[in-house]
């Protein structure tokens, strides 16, 4: 049986139920682990690759009975070594294993707690495991059907975005999945 | 409060995390710190610790790792009389939240949900220790 499609409305809803908990639990884990306070801006649509190039960036996979989508906190350098010198009490200048494992774990607080958040409005979401890429003015291009909407969050150190892209599930991707576990 | 020479150790897989739970517990004032990366080395240390007639005073224990959870880390420790008053935290992430009723169950002395800051763990290791002076007591 085929699915109904979803509405424009029903779409935008779902990006607006995913977003918020994000926005939530990014500026809680931030006052609480790294004592930054973050004050998030207008969320705004993406338009294309080229807007935003960061140097950092640290991304979950999400998933649910109705949505599939991408989590990447996106950050400077400058702002990404603040945040964990802030948070470990000592001088981060440069990425080494260790700070990537923090980098990780920032992530999956982030996405335990916009989780919790998402189950109070019935999203039921499951993550993959958080992962990590950095480099000088990274962009970011997502292979979606679906829109990227950017949160942009703004602290006494500099500004960082979040950027939150999903694409609704459709017919095929569930014909594709029960073929799968045949 | 625990005295500030308390021997505490630290579980967990992520270094980053055990380097902020010792970072808060040194603004508290504790000095002695032992690590471990997941349970079943914090079962071997705890162990080696006892056995010396020097036990831990203190656990924190993140519930995720693995090898060993910090949750089966709790039940071993639990189950052997000699070391099974041990003080232990159970660290956890707001999803595992509903497996708290089971930490519970097997006798944690308390949990800290992820996020937390210096003074949560700091009210949390409190309760911990008037608890321990109202068994005492």
């Amino acid at each position: 049986m085929a699915l109904p499609a979803p509405t424009n409305a029903e779409l935008y809803q779902v990006d607006v139920k995913l977003c918020y908990p994000f926005i939530e639990a990014v500026t809680h884990t931030l006052k609480v682990q790294c004592k930054v306070d973050a004050r998030p801006g207008k969320p705004g649509f993406k338009r294309n690759s080229e807007e935003g190039r960061y140097d950092i960036l640290i991304g979950a996979t999400i998933s649910s009975d109705k949505v599939l989508g991408q989590v990447v906190l996106c950050l400077t350098n400058k702002i990404f070594f603040i945040f964990m010198s802030k948070m470990l009490g000592k001088l981060i200048t440069k990425m080494t294993p260790e700070i990537e494992d923090g980098a990780h774990e920032l992530m999956n607080v982030i996405f335990n707690q916009a989780k919790k958040l998402l189950a109070e409005k019935k999203i039921a979401a499951v993550r993959s495991i958080p992962m990590i890429a950095f480099g000088e003015h990274v962009k970011l291009r997502y292979l979606s059907r679906g829109q990227t909407v950017i949160l942009p969050f703004e602290t006494e150190h500099g500004a960082f975005n979040v950027e939150v892209t999903t694409q609704e599930i459709t017919t095929s991707d569930v014909i594709n999945l029960v073929t799968k576990e045949v | 409060m625990f005295p500030k020479d308390s021997s505490i150790l630290i579980v967990e897989d992520m270094k980053t995390t055990r380097l902020y739970v010792k970072q808060s517990l040194r603004t508290l004032g504790f000095k002695t710190f032992a690590e471990a990366a997941d349970g079943a080395e914090a079962w071997d240390k705890i162990n080696l610790m006892a056995g010396g007639g020097t036990p831990f005073q203190l656990v924190i224990s993140d519930w995720n790792m693995p090898k060993m959870t910090g949750f089966e880390l709790l039940k071993k420790v639990r189950g052997m009389p000699k070391i099974a008053g041990t003080p232990f935290l159970l660290l956890t992430a707001e999803a595992e939240k509903h497996q708290v009723v089971q930490a519970i169950q097997a006798k944690v002395s308390d949990y800290l949900i992820k996020p937390f800051s210096d003074e949560q763990l700091e009210e949390k290791i409190k309760n911990i220790w008037n608890s321990i002076q109202k068994k005492a007591a």
